[in-house]
Parts: structure tokens; sequence; C-alpha cells
């Protein structure tokens, strides 16, 4: 087997909480943001991270691209861990993993041409100037911008929010990188443009592309992924190939998620699995499963110690201390 | 519930929006018409810029001073647009009232819930303070919130929580008809399929009629019994919600339901090429035709009408046979 491209081992990352404590002191209060996340990417291959708001993906995907430092723990890409290089020697690495917003609405500077945009990364990246004109015509092209030249000179108004998604998809793919960093790519479009820009992400895997996909859209991340890692409040809670995390979820919180995708057949009621319950605070965070409020089957023991990722076979993981239904 | 003999509680006949605009005229929205009775629930979707939130605005006279609107919104038989604004404002919030896209977010940050939810009781029914607050309880009980989080402040609510706050907002006064603009888009999984199943609730036990709008069909299908689909400012086929998932008789309908992912099913999904047409210039023919797989010569000519059924009705020249599994 090939070495993985991506390698998360035992990620943290806290936010200190603003104007509460002394700062520099011990003790001073921490958002428990990302706790422990172990994970692994193979080159070529999509790997959807799937959680609801407020679960820890996007400063997951933000402590891979460099834009939050990790509180402990490794971001390791080809072998070298990105978490103690400094900003010169992390550049080839800055281009070598590129992030794709959420919101194409406000990712795109409004003031900038669409060549302008596209450019920016290869001036940044001092790519000679001969040759960007063509891999922004390629790039662009590539995302099925086409012909190039009618959108080179358009603004971001003047573009479907479908069409702006695939501006920043091209400006992250011209600059060749190895891993796409996608946080919630589609959630901000419309049903019909989704699926065609998830065909994009997916054509570009084919060309040797890595992708983590971050999203809330399990049902959007199922057609795509070959693996699928849950998160929930902070910890990976399941992780395993998709056909064998959606035929055997191991973890409530998994089939929780599962079961409120709504039927588009009206006579299948859904109704979510789980009992109405808050997530637990970030600052203070339970000694136990955090999922315990919310779930269905939860014992006393559940309770009192968070349970490890354990190996179900298959390269399926899940942190539950109860017995999985098969 | 097509065939129910008594008056109908919401008539729009024939409703139609135009944007006053710099270049010229925008035609949002162009001949709709639906009836609703108590309880009854119908499902508008469509793409951005369908003209599924103009309609539910101009039924609440809540449009911009450029917008100029034709057509009839009668409430028991009086049509509330006759008369402008001043023919409006008795019936809005009190017998129409609607949540609003985003509502969630539109919380005064330095108010509590309770307070604003107490907001349209106290100007509307000129009830006391204390009869507010009674009645704000009351709000919060029916859509699951503790009634003293009324005392609370919106950012101690989680993202669900305020959107059931919403609700509780929108039903104050006692509404006969509830427009939910996007009620769920922005909400988590697990949160959605609450709210979803709350929606339906709320309409069961108040008798309130719903109109939904959403361009997440299965979200649709969750809800309501009978679904229209929006394109290019029309109506394009209006059916009973399992008929229209399992046999759509437009073309456009059948490319929406393609664009849905399913978790298990082996389909792949498609998106829908093209983009939706501008509306600042009159459509020729078919609105659809540009995009439409089966397009014949007639659709770029002619602009095809309803055509009705025991059930429904559908705008297509090339319109699937109705019954007729496809």
């Amino acid at each position: 087997m090939n070495a993985p491209l991506l390698e998360l081992v035992d990620l943290t990352v806290n936010y200190p909480l603003r104007g509460a404590g002394i700062p520099g002191r011990s003790g001073r209060p921490v958002v428990h943001a990302v706790e422990g996340v172990s994970l692994t990417l193979d080159p070529g291959q999509i790997v959807a991270l799937v959680g609801e708001s407020g679960c820890g993906k996007s400063t997951v995907a933000r402590a891979i691209v460099g834009l939050q430092p990790a509180t402990s723990g490794q971001v390791i890409f080809d072998g070298t861990d990105l978490t103690g290089l400094r900003a010169g020697a992390l550049r080839p690495y800055r281009r070598a993993i590129q992030l794709v917003h959420q919101d194409p609405y406000d990712a795109l500077d409004p003031r900038m041409t669409v060549r302008a945009i596209v450019e920016e990364g290869l001036r940044i990246h001092r790519v000679p100037r001969g040759d960007r004109d063509a891999i922004v015509h390629g790039a662009l092209e590539r995302v099925g911008l086409t012909p190039a030249d009618w959108v080179l000179g358009r603004f971001p108004h003047e573009l479907s929010g479908g069409q702006r998604q695939r501006v920043a998809i091209a400006s992250a793919i011209a600059l060749t990188p190895r891993l796409l960093v996608a946080d919630e790519p589609v959630s901000m479009l419309d049903v019909s443009v989704r699926a065609s820009v998830l065909g994009l992400i997916e054509d570009l895997r084919r060309d040797g592309l890595a992708v983590l996909l971050i999203t809330h859209d399990l049902a959007g991340a199922v057609t795509l992924a070959d693996r699928i890692a849950v998160m929930y409040f902070g910890r990976i809670v399941e992780e395993g190939p998709v056909g064998e995390v959606m035929d055997f979820p191991a973890h409530p919180y998994t089939r929780a998620l599962l079961s409120a995708i709504p039927s588009p057949d009206p006579a299948v009621r859904t109704v979510p699995d789980v009992v109405p319950g808050e997530l637990p605070d970030a600052v203070h965070p339970p000694a136990g499963c955090a999922f315990t409020s919310r779930c269905p089957v939860a014992e006393p023991r559940c309770g009192e110690h968070v349970p490890p990722l354990r190996e179900l076979g298959s390269g399926h993981r899940a942190a539950c201390v109860l017995p999985v239904p098969r | 519930m097509t065939t129910t003999s008594t008056a109908p509680l919401l008539e729009v006949r024939e409703l139609g929006v135009d944007f006053d605009i710099e270049r010229g005229h925008l035609h949002a929205v162009r001949g709709v018409s639906f009836t609703l009775h108590a309880r009854d629930r119908l499902g508008i979707v469509g793409e951005s810029g369908c003209g599924k939130s103009t309609v539910v605005l101009a039924m609440m006279g809540l449009l911009p001073p450029n917008a100029e609107v034709s057509g009839q919104v009668l409430l028991n038989g009086v049509d509330i647009l006759a008369g402008g604004d001043s023919s409006m404002r008795p019936h809005r919030w009190c017998d129409i009232s609607m949540v609003f896209q985003g509502a969630m977010n539109a919380f005064n940050p330095v108010r509590t819930v309770g307070d604003q939810i107490a907001e349209p009781i106290r100007m509307h029914r000129k009830a006391s303070r204390r009869d507010a607050d009674d009645r704000v309880a009351e709000l919060l009980d029916m859509v699951g919130i503790p009634a003293a989080r009324a005392a609370r402040y919106p950012h101690e609510f989680s993202g669900g929580m305020r959107q059931r706050a919403a609700l509780a907002m929108a039903l104050a006064c006692g509404p006969k008809v509830l427009l939910a603009d996007e009620p769920t888009t922005a909400l988590d999984v697990i949160v959605q399929a609450e709210i979803l199943q709350l929606l339906r609730r709320l309409s069961d036990d108040l008798g309130v009629a719903l109109v939904f709008i959403s361009h997440d069909l299965p979200a649709v299908a969750q809800v309501t019994e009978r679904v229209a689909v929006m394109y290019a400012g029309r109506v394009i086929e209006e059916a009973p919600v399992a008929r229209l998932l399992t046999t759509p008789r437009h073309p456009y309908t059948a490319a929406l339901l393609a664009a849905i992912p399913r978790p298990r099913a082996a389909a792949t999904v498609r998106s829908i090429p093209g983009e939706p047409p501008r509306l600042d210039t009159p459509v020729i023919g078919c609105a659809f035709a540009p995009r439409c797989p089966s397009v014949a010569d007639i659709c770029r000519i002619t602009e095809p009408t309803n055509t009705f059924d025991s059930d429904g009705a559908v705008a297509c020249h090339r319109a699937m046979p109705a019954g007729l599994p496809q």
C-alpha cells in the first residue's frame, strides 16, 4: 500500500475563550473545538468528514491548510509534519493543499475579475508571468466554464452560484494541488446545481487529486466519497469505507444522521432517531461520551469515560462502548 | 383535498409580479394560482430565482415599491390585495403569517427571545404585558421550547431552537395561513427533520394552512400533500406529492427528481445542464426549452398553457401522459 498523502495524528485544536481568565496563565478557559482527531487520506481518495455545525469539522479543515495552528498533534502531509514548519518552509505545502470555501458568494472578491481571481494564487506562488494565461484558461475549462474567454473579464456578481463555485475551484486547481479541502462546497447551491459540482469533484479525483470533503450533507457525501468520517463534538465517532458505514452504522449518532435524511417518498415519514437534547458545553466537556445527552440507547456507563475508537474490521472504526447491531 | 366542497380559506388567482428595474421590466412571477383550505399543506419548489419567495412576499404585501403586483389573493373570499397596504394590514401576521428565510438569524441579539415573540402580540392584539407573557409561554411550549427559556437571549439558543422560536413568533397572533420560506435550509439534518415534524404537527393541531417553500423536494415531500413546481416565474406542474414524485409529467420536474442524492440508490445523481432564462426579456416558447431533454420544435415557438387532469395540472407540450408509470 502507498504511503498516505495526509495523516492527521491526534490533532487537537483549542480556541482560547476571549475575555476570560488571565492571558498566559494556565487554567485560562478554552473551547475544545477538535480533540484527538486521527485520519488518513490516500492519494486520489475522497474522504468525507461529516457532522453538524459546531462539531469541529471546519476547524479540522483550517488546521490542515494552516489557517489555524494545532494545539497539539500532527498534520503530516506527504511524510512531513506541517505543524512545526515556519512560513517559508510551509510555502510549497500551502500550494499543494488548496481550500475551497463554503460560500461562493463571499469567497470571491467582488471587485476582481475572474481572470484576476484565478491568477492571484499563481502570482503569489511566483508562477512565471508568461505561463499564467495558459494555466488560467486551462483551469477554467477544466471546471466547465467554457469558453474561458467568455468568463475571464466577468465579475462575480455576473455569475450564478454554481458558476462562482466553479471559479473558486478553478483558482484552487490552477495551482495543481495534490489535496483539495472542500468545506461545504455545495451547501449554498441549488439542488439542481449541486450534482454538477459534486460531479466536477469526482472528475478531479480521476485526475489523481485527493479530496477531503467537509459537509453536513450525508446523502451527498455518500454518493461521492470512498471513506466517511463522522464527527461529533470535536471527535471522530465513526470512520470507515462508505459502504460499511452505510450498511452497518456502528455509532448511534451515525444512525441518527442516517435516520434524519428526508425520504423522497412521502409515505415514509422521516423520524430522526435521537432523544431531544442539547450539545454539551465545549468549554467544560463531559467526562463520558458527548452523545449521551441525545443518544436513544445510552447507558449509565456511557457517562464514565470517552470511548476510544474501536476497530470493527474492514477498516471500520467506531467510538461506542455498546455492541453494534448487525 | 381538491374535492372539498366548503369555500376555500385562501385562493390565489393569476398572481403576477413585475419588478421595475433600470433596464426595463423583470417578470418575476406570472399567472400563479392555487387554493388552500384549513390544514391544507402546499409545497412550492424550484431553483433560486424561480419566483417562489416573490409569490409569498406578494401574498404578505411585503414587496419593495418597484414591484407591480397583479391578480388576486382572496382570504375567505375577500381580495386582500385590492386596497393596497391598508387592506392588507389587518390581515398581515393575524390571518396570514410568515417565517422568513434565515429568520433564525434575524432575532435582535440584545433583547430576550420572549420579548421579541411578545412584540406582535402586543402590537396586533393590543394585549397587556402579562397576557402577552402567558401567550409567549404557551407558544414556546407548542414549538417544544421550555417556557423558562423566554427570558434568554438569542445567542443562548442553538440554531434549531432559534428556528423553533421564529415559528412561535410567526404563530403568535393565531394566523390561519402560514407561509414558510425555506424554513429548514440552513439547518443540520437532524434538526431539519425535527422542524419538518413540528411543521406537520402544528398545521394538524392548529388547523393552519401551510405554504412551504423550498428547493429541497424530499423535505417538502415530508410535510405537504401537494406540490407546485415553479420555473422562471410560472407554476409548470402541480400535483399531489406522491404522484409528482413517482410519475412527474413535466421534464423539469423529472430533472429535479434526478438531482436528488439518494444514499442507498445505485443511480447516479444528474444535474440539470444550463441555466434558467433571464427574466428581463420576454420568454418566447417554453422557458425550459433550452435545457429540456425532450424539447420539440413547438416548444421554442409557443408557450404551453396548463392542461388539467383529475388531480393536478401541467404546462408542457411534451408532458408525460397522466397516470402512466415511467
